[in-house]
C-alpha cells in the first residue's frame, strides 16, 4: 500500500516540460514555455501503465498513377497533441521510380515508427503526397492521399486513393501547365484534417498501395477497445 | 539507341537492323491484334466451333514470341554483350510482344482499343482510316470473314494475308501503301531472319483505307438510335390504353418533380420508349422518381429552436452498445447454451384445407369458447354473489331499524350522535349493496347471454358441418359433437324461474323505496327554487324593457334579450317528480328478460362434447366425381413442413422436412441447443412448408430468463400466420381467397397455426443454468430493440402507406420510447384509418409522452459534465479543447487521473477568480470608496490592463469565430498567380534600364505562409545602416556650470564657447534586442556614424509553433538601442600608458527605438529612417543641432528666427513639432528570413449595422477607387465591439476632453499638444497580435476611456474627436507608416479658421500630422514624418480616398474639396440623421487620483530596484539614495514640461526657486542645464550619467522591460552607485504617465 502510494508521487514529481530551453534562455523565454506547459509522463515502474504504444512496420508499396512516367514520394505522419512519435521518422522521401510494364510504380519505402499516447483522439494518419516530373521536367505533385493507421493490430494493405488540387480556374490552369507550376497543397498535413477542404477542388489520380503491420501494447490496458472481435484474442 | 550509335559506328547498322526488326515486329504484332478483333467478332457472331480459337491464337503469340525473344538475343549477343543499349532494345521488345498478348487476351472487347503504340511508322490519317475500317467493316463483310476465318484456321498465316489483300480488291481506293511496302519488307526481312514461319507467325498486313458503301451506312444508322429531344405524347407512355391517371387528384401526395433540363428528360424518355421499358413511367405517365431533394433557396445551417426539433424528430436514436459480452466480461471460453424445444405443430388454416376442415376448425374454436365458458361458469358465479348480497342487504336493513329503534330510544346526546352515525353508515352501506346487485345482475344478464350464444354457435357450425359432410358425401375430419340432454323437472324449474323472477322484483321496489324518499326530497327542493326563479325573471323582464325603452339602442336589446332567452332556458327546466313505482311493468319487464336470456323452464339442459371419434373416409372410398378431393389429398400426403431457427437475425438450423398428418397436424419432437456466443437479442421460429411455397411469417420466441433451465419451464403455443396468397386446384380452400361453404361466404382466411415449443437454458453436469451473468440487466434493451424491428416491418409491409405523405408525418416520426404501447397504438391507429378518434388520441398520447429528447441525448454524452468537472483529466481536455491560454497545445495528458498534477489548474482558477472579481468588484468600490480595497483592485487590475483590453477585444472576435477560421484556397493551395501585363512589362522594361552595380536595390523575396515552415527556423535578419544626429559626449566641468547658474549669465552663448571645448564624439554602436537575445554591430564614431552591418537574430516561437495563428499572437518587441562606448581609463600608473592599455568599456544609452515583431509579421518588412526615441534629458550628454539640410528650409527659419514664437517659444527642448534638429535618427532595415506572411485575416462582409443601400454604395465607391489604385488600402467600413460593420465617419463627433486638461488660455496650440500627450497615455494594443489582420477594430470613445486603453485607431478617433471639440478640422488618415504598416493618423489643418482664432502665422497654412498613440506631431513638409503614404481621409460625415499622384504628405494636397485629388464618398453632403454618430453624447471620465498614482510610484520604484539587483547577478548593487531622492524631486516637472509648458511658471511658488527662476526668466534654459543644476550635488562629488524616461502605463513589467533594455545594470565597475526614481501623474480615467530616472554614479577622484 505505501509502496503504490509512492509511485504515484513520483509520477507526480516527473511531470516536465517539453520545450527545452534550447540556449536562448532568459526570463522571455521562460514565459512563452510556461504558457505552452506540456505535460508529459514519464514511463512508470507501477504495473499500470500510463500510454499505450503504437508501432507500425511497414512499406510504401507501390502506386498507380496514370500518364506519368516516373514519381516519388513523400509521406508525413499527422497526428493529435496526445501522441508523440518515439523511434522512427515522422516523414521521409522515397527514391524516384519509373513505372513497370503494367503501370505500376514500385518503391518499397519503408515505414517504421512507434508511437506513444494515452488518448485516441488525433489518432496518427499517413499522409502520402506523390510528386514526379512533367514534361519539362519540373517536380510537380501528382497525388495527395491519406489514410489513418489501423487502429488494430494485424496486417493490413491500404489502397490509398490519390488526388491532386485543381487550379483555381481556367485560366490559372493554362498558366500553371505553361510555367509548369501545378497548384500544390500548401501543407500535406492539411489532408489530415477536414478543415478548409471546401475551398479545393481535386482531380482524382491513381492509388498508392501501403502495406502496414501493426503492433500495440497496452491500449487494452488503458480501457481502450478498438476492435469488437477481440473476444477470443484478448483472453489468449 | 542512338547513344549506342554515337559510341560505335559499326554498331550502329546492326542495332538499326535490330531496330527495324523490332519495329517490323511491332507492327506485326499490332496488325495480329487487329486480326484477333476481327477474330473476336466472328468468333461470337458465326459460330460456336469458332470461339475456341481466340485462345489458340494466343497461344501462338506466345510461343512466337519467346522464338523471337531467343532468336534476338542471339543475334545480338553475337554483336556484342557489353552494349547496353542493345540490351535495351530486346529489354523492350517484350514489352510490346506482351502488348500483343494482352490485347488477345482482351478477347472480349469489341472495340480495338485506340491506342496505336504499335504501330509507330503510321501517318495519323492511315491510323485513323485503319481503325474505322476496323470498326465497321465487320458487319457488311461477315460472311466473307468467315471465309477468311476458315481459311486462317489452317494456320498458314502467309496466306491469310494473301486472303485479306484479295479480300480488299475489291475496294476503289487500293493502291500500294507505304504500309504495304513495309510489312513486305518486314516479312522478308523475317523470312531472312528465318522467322518467317507460318506455324510460329501471324504476320499480318495493313489494308488499305476502305471507302464506305452507302448501304453500310445505312445499315450503321439502323443500328444507331438518336433520342430526339421532343416531349413525348404521356398516353405512349402508358403500356395499355388507360387514361393517365392524375395522382395528385386522387388525393396522394406526391412531391415536386426534380427539375432536369427539358431536353434532357425528354431524351431519356425517347430513349426508354425505344427499349419499350413501359415500368419507369408511374401511372401518371411521368418518370417515376423521388420528388425534388433540393430546397429553393440556399440554407444557412443554424441551431435554430424549431428547426432541430424537426431535425431531431426524424433522428431515429439507435442506443451505442457494446457488445455485452464484453460488457459483461464473461469468461468466452465458457459455453453458453440455450434449448429450444418444438413439441407439435397444428395448422388452424392452411391452403389444403377443404371446406370441411374450415367448418370443423370453426367447431372447435368455438366449442372451444364454450368449453372456456363452461369452465369458468362465470353466470353461475353471478346468481350466487347477488343472491349473497340480497342477504346482505336484508342483515344491514335489520340492523339499521335496530339503530334507528336505539335512536328513539337514546336521550343522551352523545349516544345519539353516535348512533346517528351508525344509521348515516349504515344508509351509505345498503346504497353500496344495492348498486353492487344492480351491477351483478346486469353481469348474469350478459352471462345467460353469452352462454347461449356459445352454446347456438357451437350448434349451428355443427349443423352446418353435418350438412356439409352429407352433401359431399365424405369425412375429411374427426370432430364429432355429441350432445347430451339432461333432462329437469319443469315443476322445479317453474318455482324456481317465478322465485327468480320475485325476488328481483322485490329487490327493485326496496331500492325503489329508499331511493325515493330522498328523490321526492330533492324534487321538491328543486320545485321551490324554480318557482322562485320564474318569479324572479318575470320582475328583471320588465324591468330591462322599461330601460331599453329609453336607451333605444337596438343591439344592446338584442343582447338582453338573447341573454333572457338563455336564463330561461336553463331555469325554466321545470322539475320533474320521481316516476311512481310501477309493479305490473316492472314485473313484466322482468319476465320478458328472463324469457329472452334464461333457459326456459322445462327446457332441458344441453351438454356438449365434441370427440375426434368420427373416422375419415378412406380414399378409395371416397364417393365418385370427388377427383379434387383425391388430389387434395395427394398433396396433403405429401405435405411436409421444416422448421428454421433464427438466432439474432441469423439462420442457425433448418430441420429436415416432417410429414404432416391428414389432420393437419404434425409431430415435430426436435430439441435444439444453441450455443450462445453472441448476445442473445432475438430467437425466432419459422414454418417452412415447402410443398406449398407458404411464406409463414417468423414467429417471435420469448428468451428465457436467467433461470429457467430447459427442464423448468413450460411448453407454449405461438401463433404463426403467413399472408400468401395461394390458389388451389383441388378442393382445397386455398388462402387469401375469399370462399363459399353452403352457400356461406367466408372472408379469405390466411394460412396460419401454432407450434407448441418450449425454451429454457440448458444445465451442465453440475445443473448449473448454462447463462450469461447480468441477462436481466440487458433484457429491457432487447426488448425495445425488438419494438424498433417490429415497427420497421409493418411499416414495410404496408404498402399503401405513403411515406410522403405529410399527414403521415408522425407515424414516421414515432420512436419506440415505450414499446408496447406504441406497437399497440399504432396498429389502433393504423388499422382503423377510417376512424378519427384513435388519431388524435395517439397524438395526444405522444404529445403526453413529450419525446423527452433530453433524456435520449443523454446517450450521446460523452459522460455527464459534472463528472468532466470533477474529474482533472477530463477537464484539462475539455479547457484544451476550448483553447485556454494556460492549456492551449497542451500536449500528452495523461490517460489517468492520478497522474496529473494537483496543482494545474491553480493558476487558471486564480485568474478565473480575478476575472470574477474585476467584474464584480469594480463597481462597488467606485460607490463605497475604501482606500484600502480601492488600492488593492487597482493595483490588480493595473497588472492586467494590458490583458483586459485584449481580452475585451478578443470577445469580439470571437462574434465571427466562424468567419476568422474561413480558409481560403490560397491557404491551401500553392499556385502560380498569373502574370498580368504590368508586371511582365516592368520585368521587359527591367531589361532596358541601365545597369547599376554600384547601387543594389532589394528584391522582393517570395514569401512563405508561415504553416509551410514546420522544420525550418525563422531568423531576423537586421541591417543596421546608418544614424545621424546623435548627441555629443560632454564631460560636464561642475566649476563652469557652478558659474553659470551663480552669474546667471546667458547660457546660450556659453554654450557655444563649450561647443568647442568640452564636446567629445560618441562612439556608438547598435545593439539589437530580441527575446532577450543579443546582437551588435560595431563601434563606429562620431555624432552621424555609419555601419551598413548586418546582424541575424534566431526567433524563438512558443512552443516550436510556426503556425500563423501563433506568429501573429507573438508580441515581442524588437530593440534597437544605441549605446556609446565609453572607454575608461583604469591604468594606474601614467608611466605605463606608453605600453599599457588598461580601460573598462562602459556603454551609455543613447536612445532606443522599438518594433513590434507583430508589425514587422504583417509587413514583411521595414525600411526606414526612424526617429530614435532619446530621453528629454540625458546627463553627460548634449544633442546638437542638425545640419540644414536635414529640416525643412522653412521649419529651420522658423525656430531660428522666431524663437519666441507661440509654439515654440515657451516649450523649449523636446516635444515641439520642429525640434527635429534635437533629435536623432537611425537607418534600419528589418525583415525575416525566410519570408513568412501572414494569411490574410478575416473578410469584413460579416453583418452590417447599415443598410443595405449604404454598403453597396459605398462597396461600388471602395471597388472604384481599387480599380485605379490598388495598392492603396481603403476601409470606410469598420467593425464595432458589438460585432456590427458600420461606415467610420459614425465614430467622430465632437467630445469633450476632461476639465482638467482644458486651459484657460487662449492658446490652442498647446492645448492640442495637451490632448495628444494625454491621449497618448492610454495603453496601446496591437490588432495584429491578436490575428486581425485585414480589418479594423474601432470602439466607441467611451468604451476606449472606461477600458483604459485600446487599438491604434481608437487612439485616433479619441484624438481626432478632442480636436472637433477645439473646433480644429481634422481628419483621421488611413495610411502607411513606418514602421507600423497601415494604420491610422490624425491631421488637422488650421485652414478654415478663423481669424480670431490665437493661432501663429505660421501654423495658418501648416497641416499637422498627429501620432494618436505616441502623442507626436509632426509638420506635413517634415522629411522624418513616419506617416509615409495616405490613401484616405475620414473626416465627419464623409470620406475621401486620395487619388493624387504622390503618396507622401508632403506631396499631398491637404485640401479634401479638391475633386482632382480626393475622391468623396458622398457627393452630396449626407444629412446626419442618416448616418448618427455611434459614439456616446457625454463621456464621464474617472477623476484623476494622485494618490494612486503615488502609490504606483513607489511600487514602481521598488519593483525596479528589485529586478535591478537581480539583473546583476555578478556584483553588489549600491544604492545611492540621496541621488535617487533628488532625481524623484526633479520628475514631476518633466512630466509638467511634456504638459502645460506654461503651467511651470504658475508652480513657482511651490516648487524650488532656483528651477523657477531660470525657467522662468531665461526661455532658452534646456532641460538639460536645469537639471544639471539641480543636480549640481551630486555631480561635485560623482561622474553622473542618467537619463529619465517616459511612457504610458500599460504594466510593470513594460516599465522594467524599458528599463532593462538601456542597459545601465551592465555597468559593473567596482565603485559604481545607482539611483533609481520613479514618478507617475495620474490623469482622468486611470491613465497614468509614468517617469522613471535611472542614473549611474561613479565616483570622481
Amino acid at each position: 500500500m505505501m509502496e503504490s502510494a509512492r509511485d504515484i508521487e513520483g509520477n507526480n514529481t516527473t511531470f516536465d516540460s517539453m520545450m527545452s530551453n534550447s540556449g536562448l534562455g532568459g526570463d522571455r523565454k521562460s514565459r512563452h514555455t510556461k504558457d505552452k506547459q506540456a505535460i508529459i509522463s514519464s514511463a512508470s515502474s507501477s504495473s499500470v501503465p500510463t500510454s499505450f504504444l503504437l508501432s507500425v512496420i511497414g512499406r510504401i508499396e507501390s502506386a498507380q498513377i496514370f500518364g506519368v512516367d516516373d514519381v516519388y514520394c513523400k509521406y508525413n505522419l499527422a497526428f493529435g497533441n496526445d501522441w508523440t512519435i518515439t523511434s522512427g521518422m515522422e516523414e521521409g522521401i522515397s527514391q524516384i521510380t519509373m513505372k513497370d510494364d503494367d503501370g505500376n510504380f514500385v518503391w518499397n519505402f519503408p515505414l517504421e515508427v512507434t508511437f506513444k499516447s494515452c488518448n485516441p483522439h488525433g489518432w496518427p494518419q499517413l499522409v502520402i503526397s506523390v510528386y514526379g516530373s512533367d514534361f519539362l521536367g519540373n517536380h510537380v505533385a501528382r497525388g495527395y492521399g491519406s489514410v489513418y493507421l489501423p487502429t488494430c493490430h494485424g496486417s493490413y494493405v491500404k489502397t490509398i486513393p490519390l488526388f491532386v488540387p485543381e487550379s483555381s480556374s481556367f485560366l490559372q490552369k493554362i498558366s500553371a501547365w505553361l510555367m509548369g507550376r501545378q497548384p500544390e497543397f500548401v501543407d500535406p498535413k492539411l489532408l489530415a484534417q477536414s478543415e478548409g477542404r471546401q475551398v479545393v477542388r481535386v482531380q482524382s489520380n491513381g492509388y498508392v498501395v501501403v502495406k502496414f503491420e501493426v503492433v500495440m501494447k497496452d491500449i487494452k490496458k488503458l480501457g481502450f477497445l478498438t476492435s469488437s472481435k477481440t473476444i477470443t484474442e484478448n483472453y489468449e | 539507341m542512338k547513344k549506342g550509335a554515337a559510341t560505335s559506328s559499326d554498331f550502329f547498322v546492326r542495332s538499326e537492323k535490330v531496330a527495324s526488326t523490332v519495329k517490323s515486329l511491332s507492327r506485326a504484332a499490332s496488325e495480329q491484334e487487329s486480326f484477333n478483333q476481327d477474330d473476336d467478332y466472328t468468333s461470337e457472331k458465326s459460330t460456336p466451333q469458332s470461339s475456341h480459337k481466340p485462345l489458340k491464337k494466343a497461344a501462338f503469340t506466345r510461343t512466337a514470341q519467346k522464338e523471337l525473344q531467343k532468336r534476338l538475343k542471339e543475334t545480338n549477343t553475337n554483336a556484342s554483350e557489353e552494349d547496353s543499349d542493345i540490351e535495351h532494345v530486346t529489354r523492350k521488345i517484350p514489352s510490346k510482344t506482351s502488348f500483343v498478348e494482352r490485347s488477345a487476351s482482351r478477347q472480349e472487347r469489341n472495340r480495338p482499343p485506340t491506342s496505336t503504340s504499335g504501330r509507330s511508322s503510321h501517318s495519323e490519317r492511315s491510323q485513323r482510316s485503319y481503325s474505322t475500317e476496323n470498326d465497321t467493316d465487320d458487319f457488311p463483310e461477315a460472311d466473307k470473314r468467315e471465309d477468311y476465318e476458315n481459311n486462317n484456321e489452317n494456320g498458314d498465316d502467309n496466306e491469310s494475308e494473301t486472303e485479306s489483300s484479295t479480300i480488299r480488291q475489291g475496294s476503289p481506293t487500293r493502291k500500294k501503301t507505304s504500309a504495304d511496302i513495309l510489312a513486305e519488307e518486314s516479312s522478308q526481312l523475317l523470312l531472312g531472319q528465318g522467322l518467317a514461319d507460318g506455324n510460329i507467325w501471324n504476320v499480318l498486313v495493313f489494308g488499305p483505307p476502305k471507302q464506305r458503301p452507302k448501304e453500310d451506312w445505312e445499315k450503321w444508322s439502323q443500328l444507331t438510335f438518336h433520342p430526339s429531344t421532343k416531349s413525348v405524347n404521356s398516353q405512349d407512355k402508358l403500356v395499355d390504353d388507360v387514361e393517365a391517371r392524375v395522382i395528385e387528384d386522387e388525393g396522394l401526395y406526391i412531391g415536386e418533380p426534380l427539375q432536369l433540363p427539358l431536353r434532357n428528360l425528354n431524351r431519356l424518355e425517347n430513349r426508354l420508349l425505344k427499349e419499350q421499358s413501359y415500368e419507369w413511367f408511374g401511372p401518371d405517365g411521368k418518370l417515376i422518381g423521388f420528388s425534388d431533394p433540393y430546397r429553393a433557396e440556399p440554407v444557412k445551417l443554424v441551431p435554430n429552436e424549431s428547426r432541430q426539433m424537426e431535425f431531431e424528430k426524424n433522428v431515429i436514436f439507435v442506443p451505442a452498445r457494446l457488445d455485452p459480452f464484453q460488457e459483461l466480461q464473461i469468461d468466452p471460453r465458457q459455453s453458453y447454451e440455450m434449448v429450444l424445444e418444438l413439441g407439435t405443430i397444428q395448422f388452424t388454416h392452411h391452403p389444403l384445407f377443404s371446406k370441411e376442415h374450415i367448418l370443423s376448425a370453426k367447431l372447435e374454436e368455438a366449442f372451444a369458447e364454450y368449453a372456456a365458458r363452461n369452465l369458468m361458469r362465470l353466470t353461475e358465479r353471478a346468481t350466487n354473489k347477488l343472491k349473497a348480497l340480497r342477504e346482505a342487504v336484508s342483515h344491514t336493513k335489520q340492523a339499521y331499524s335496530n339503530v334507528i329503534s336505539q335512536l328513539k330510544d337514546a336521550a343522551d346526546v352523545a349516544e345519539r350522535k353516535t348512533l346517528k352515525e351508525t344509521t348515516e353508515n349504515l344508509k351509505d352501506r345498503i346504497k353500496n349493496y344495492r348498486k353492487e346487485m344492480q351491477r351483478t345482475c346486469l353481469d348474469r344478464d350478459q352471462g345467460y347471454w353469452d352462454d347461449r350464444a356459445a352454446l347456438v354457435s357451437v350448434l349451428e357450425l355443427w349443423r352446418e358441418l353435418k350438412t356439409l359432410r352429407r352433401e359431399q358425401g365424405y369425412l375429411n375430419t374427426t370432430p364429432k359433437l355429441s350432445i347430451m340432454e339432461i333432462p329437469v323437472d319443469p315443476k322445479e324449474d317453474k318455482v324456481a324461474w317465478k322465485r327468480a323472477i320475485e325476488e328481483e322484483f322485490n329487490d327493485l321496489k326496496e331500492e325503489y323505496d329508499e331511493t325515493y324518499e330522498t328523490e321526492i326530497r330533492i324534487y321538491n327542493e328543486e320545485m321551490k327554487k324554480f318557482l322562485a326563479d320564474r318569479r324572479k325573471q318575470k320582475k328583471s323582464r320588465t324591468f330591462s324593457t322599461s330601460l331599453e325603452g329609453k336607451t333605444t339602442t337596438q343591439e344592446s336589446k338584442s343582447d338582453s334579450d338573447e341573454e333572457d332567452t338563455l336564463r330561461d332556458e336553463s331555469s325554466t327546466k321545470k322539475p320533474k317528480p320521481p316516476p311512481k313505482f310501477d309493479p305490473e311493468t316492472t314485473i313484466k319487464a322482468i319476465e320478458k328478460r328472463h324469457a329472452e336470456l334464461r333457459r326456459q323452464p322445462g327446457e332441458p339442459i344441453l351438454m356438449l362434447e365434441l370427440l375426434k371419434s368420427s373416422s375419415i373416409t378412406a380414399t378409395n372410398q371416397l364417393p365418385t366425381g370427388s377427383n379434387k378431393e383425391e388430389q387434395r389429398r395427394k398433396m396433403v400426403q405429401k405435405l411436409k413442413v421444416e422448421i428454421k431457427i433464427w438466432f439474432n437475425e441469423k439462420e442457425v438450423y433448418t430441420s429436415k422436412p416432417r410429414s404432416i398428418q391428414p389432420d393437419f397436424s404434425g409431430f415435430l419432437g426436435l430439441s435444439i441447443p444453441i450455443s450462445i456466443k453472441e448476445w442473445p437479442e432475438s430467437l425466432e421460429i419459422q414454418v417452412i412448408d415447402p410443398t406449398m411455397k407458404l411464406n409463414v411469417e417468423r414467429i417471435e420466441v420469448q428468451l428465457p430468463d436467467s433461470k429457467t433451465s430447459i427442464d423448468r419451464c413450460n411448453t407454449q403455443r405461438s401463433q404463426f400466420s403467413s399472408d400468401d396468397i395461394v390458389r388451389v386446384s383441388n378442393s382445397g380452400v386455398g388462402c387469401g381467397i375469399p370462399f363459399e361453404i353452403l352457400g356461406k361466404d367466408y372472408s379469405a382466411q390466411c394460412p396460419r397455426g401454432f407450434i407448441t415449443s418450449r425454451i429454457g437454458w440448458s444445465t451442465d453436469t453440475d445443473g448449473n443454468i448454462l447463462c450469461p451473468v447480468g441477462l436481466e440487466k440487458l433484457l429491457h434493451s432487447a426488448v425495445t430493440n425488438e419494438s424498433d424491428r417490429k415497427l420497421k416491418q409493418f411499416m414495410k409491409g404496408k404498402s399503401d402507406f405513403d411515406p410522403n405523405d405529410p399527414k403521415n408525418a408522425q407515424w414516421l416520426n414515432m420512436k419506440p420510447g415505450k414499446p408496447d404501447e406504441k406497437h399497440h397504438l399504432l396498429e389502433a391507429g393504423l388499422m382503423s384509418p377510417q376512424k378519427a378518434t384513435p388519431l388524435r388520441i395517439t397524438e395526444n398520447e405522444f404529445a403526453e409522452e413529450g419525446f423527452n429528447f433530453d433524456e435520449r441525448m443523454k446517450e450521446f454524452d460523452f459522460c455527464t459534465m459534472e463528472s468532466i468537472q470533477q474529474s482533472s483529466r477530463f477537464r484539462l481536455l475539455h479547457l484544451r479543447d476550448e483553447e485556454v491560454p494556460e492549456f492551449r497545445g497542451l500536449k500528452m495528458i495523461p490517460a489517468f487521473e492520478r497522474d496529473i498534477p494537483t496543482d494545474i489548474f491553480n493558476q487558471y482558477e486564480r485568474r478565473l477568480k480575478e476575472d470574477m472579481r474585476k467584474r464584480s468588484g469594480t463597481d462597488p468600490s467606485l460607490l463605497k470608496p475604501s482606500r484600502k480595497k480601492m488600492l488593492d483592485d487597482e493595483s490588480l487590475y493595473e497588472s492586467n490592463r494590458l490583458e483586459k483590453i485584449r481580452e475585451m477585444r478578443l470577445s469580439v472576435l470571437h462574434l465571427f469565430e466562424n468567419s476568422t477560421k474561413q480558409i481560403t484556397f490560397e491557404d491551401l493551395v500553392v499556385e502560380e498567380q498569373i502574370p498580368d501585363i504590368g508586371t511582365l512589362g516592368l520585368n521587359l522594361m527591367a531589361l532596358f534600364q541601365p545597369r547599376r552595380p554600384l547601387r543594389p536595390t532589394r528584391k522582393e523575396r517570395k514569401r512563405v505562409q508561415g504553416s509551410n515552415l514546420i522544420d525550418t527556423k525563422i531568423s531576423l535578419i537586421v541591417s543596421i545602416v546608418r544614424a545621424f544626429n546623435l548627441p555629443m559626449r560632454k564631460d560636464t566641468e561642475v566649476g563652469l556650470l557652478t558659474t553659470e547658474s551663480l552669474t546667471g549669465v546667458q547660457v546660450s552663448s556659453k554654450r557655444m564657447e563649450r561647443g568647442v571645448g568640452n564636446y567629445a564624439t560618441v562612439k556608438p554602436f547598435v545593439e539589437v534586442w530580441f527575446q532577450r537575445s543579443v546582437c551588435r554591430t560595431t563601434t563606429a564614431l562620431g555624432s552621424n556614424p555609419t555601419w551598413n552591418q548586418e546582424l541575424q537574430l534566431n526567433l524563438a516561437v512558443p512552443n516550436d509553433d510556426y503556425s500563423q495563428a501563433n506568429l501573429s499572437r507573438m508580441d515581442d518587441l524588437v530593440y534597437f538601442h544605441v549605446y556609446d562606448e565609453v572607454a575608461i581609463d583604469l591604468l594606474e600608473d601614467d608611466r605605463r600608458r606608453e605600453t599599457d592599455i588598461h580601460q573598462r568599456l562602459e556603454k551609455r544609452w543613447l536612445g532606443t527605438i522599438s518594433i513590434p515583431f507583430s508589425t514587422l509579421y504583417t509587413n514583411g518588412r521595414i525600411e526606414g529612417t526612424f526617429k530614435l526615441n532619446s530621453p528629454p534629458i540625458l546627463l553627460g550628454y548634449e544633442a546638437q543641432g542638425m545640419a540644414s539640410h536635414f529640416g525643412p528650409a522653412i521649419v529651420g527659419k522658423n525656430s531660428q528666427q522666431n524663437p519666441s514664437s507661440a509654439f515654440t517659444g515657451k516649450g523649449p527642448g523636446a516635444g515641439t513639432p520642429f525640434s527635429n534638429q534635437k533629435n536623432a535618427f537611425i537607418t534600419i532595415f528589418l525583415t525575416m528570413q525566410p519570408s513568412v506572411t501572414p494569411s490574410s485575416g478575416l473578410k469584413e462582409d460579416s453583418q452590417s449595422g447599415e443598410t443595405a443601400d449604404m454598403v453597396a454604395h459605398v462597396k461600388t465607391w471602395k471597388n472604384s477607387h481599387e480599380m485605379k489604385f490598388p495598392d492603396r488600402i481603403v476601409r470606410p467600413f469598420v467593425m464595432t465591439s458589438e460585432g456590427d460593420t458600420l461606415l467610420c465617419t459614425r465614430f467622430l463627433k465632437p467630445i469633450e476632453p476632461p476639465n482638467t486638461l482644458l486651459t484657460t488660455d487662449n492658446d490652442l496650440m498647446r492645448a492640442m499638444e495637451d490632448l495628444a500627450h494625454y491621449v497618448s497615455l492610454f495603453p496601446c494594443v496591437r490588432d495584429s497580435t491578436l490575428g486581425i489582420v485585414d480589418f479594423s477594430l474601432w470602439f466607441t470613445s467611451d468604451t476606449f476611456i472606461s477600458a483604459p486603453g485600446g487599438g491604434i485607431e481608437d487612439h485616433s478617433v479619441l484624438l481626432a474627436c478632442y480636436f472637433m471639440h477645439l473646433n480644429v478640422p481634422c481628419w483621421i488618415v488611413q495610411g502607411n507608416a513606418i514602421p507600423d504598416g497601415p494604420t491610422t493618423f490624425v491631421v488637422s489643418s488650421f485652414k478654415g479658421l478663423g481669424e480670431d482664432k490665437p493661432i501663429s502665422k505660421q501654423l495658418k497654412n501648416a497641416v499637422l500630422i498627429w501620432n494618436a498613440c505616441t502623442g507626436d506631431y509632426y509638420h506635413s513638409n517634415d522629411n522624418f514624418c513616419p506617416l509615409q503614404r495616405v490613401w484616405a481621409a475620414i473626416g465627419k460625415l464623409n470620406v475621401w480616398a486620395y487619388t493624387g499622384e504622390g503618396e507622401r504628405p508632403h506631396q499631398v494636397d491637404w485640401d479634401v474639396g479638391k475633386a482632382k485629388c480626393w475622391l468623396p464618398l458622398f457627393v452630396k453632403p449626407v444629412p446626419e440623421s442618416k448616418i448618427p454618430c455611434i459614439q456616446l453624447a457625454t463621456t464621464r471620465y474617472k477623476p484623476s487620483d494622485q494618490v494612486q498614482a503615488n502609490s504606483l510610484a513607489q511600487r514602481i520604484e521598488r519593483n525596479l530596484k528589485e529586478v535591478f539587483m537581480k539583473w546583476r547577478t555578478t556584483t553588489k548593487t549600491n544604492w545611492n539614495r540621496y541621488c535617487s531622492a533628488t532625481l524623484r524631486r526633479l520628475l514631476p516637472k518633466l512630466e509638467e514640461s511634456k504638459l502645460g509648458r506654461s503651467k511651470s511658471s504658475d508652480l513657482g511658488t511651490t516648487a524650488e526657486s532656483t528651477v523657477t527662476l531660470h525657467s522662468g526668466s531665461g526661455s532658452t534654459i534646456s532641460l538639460n542645464e536645469e537639471h544639471l543644476i539641480e543636480l549640481r550635488e551630486i555631480m561635485a562629488s560623482y561622474q553622473m550619467t542618467g537619463f529619465p524616461l517616459q511612457q504610458p502605463y500599460t504594466n510593470m513589467e513594460c516599465i522594467i522591460e524599458t528599463v532593462f533594455a538601456t542597459g545601465v545594470h551592465t555597468i559593473d565597475a567596482p565603485d559604481v552607485e545607482f539611483a533609481v526614481a520613479a514618478y507617475a501623474h495620474a490623469y482622468p480615467a486611470s491613465v497614468y504617465s509614468v517617469w522613471v530616472y535611472v542614473a549611474a554614479l561613479h565616483r570622481r577622484k
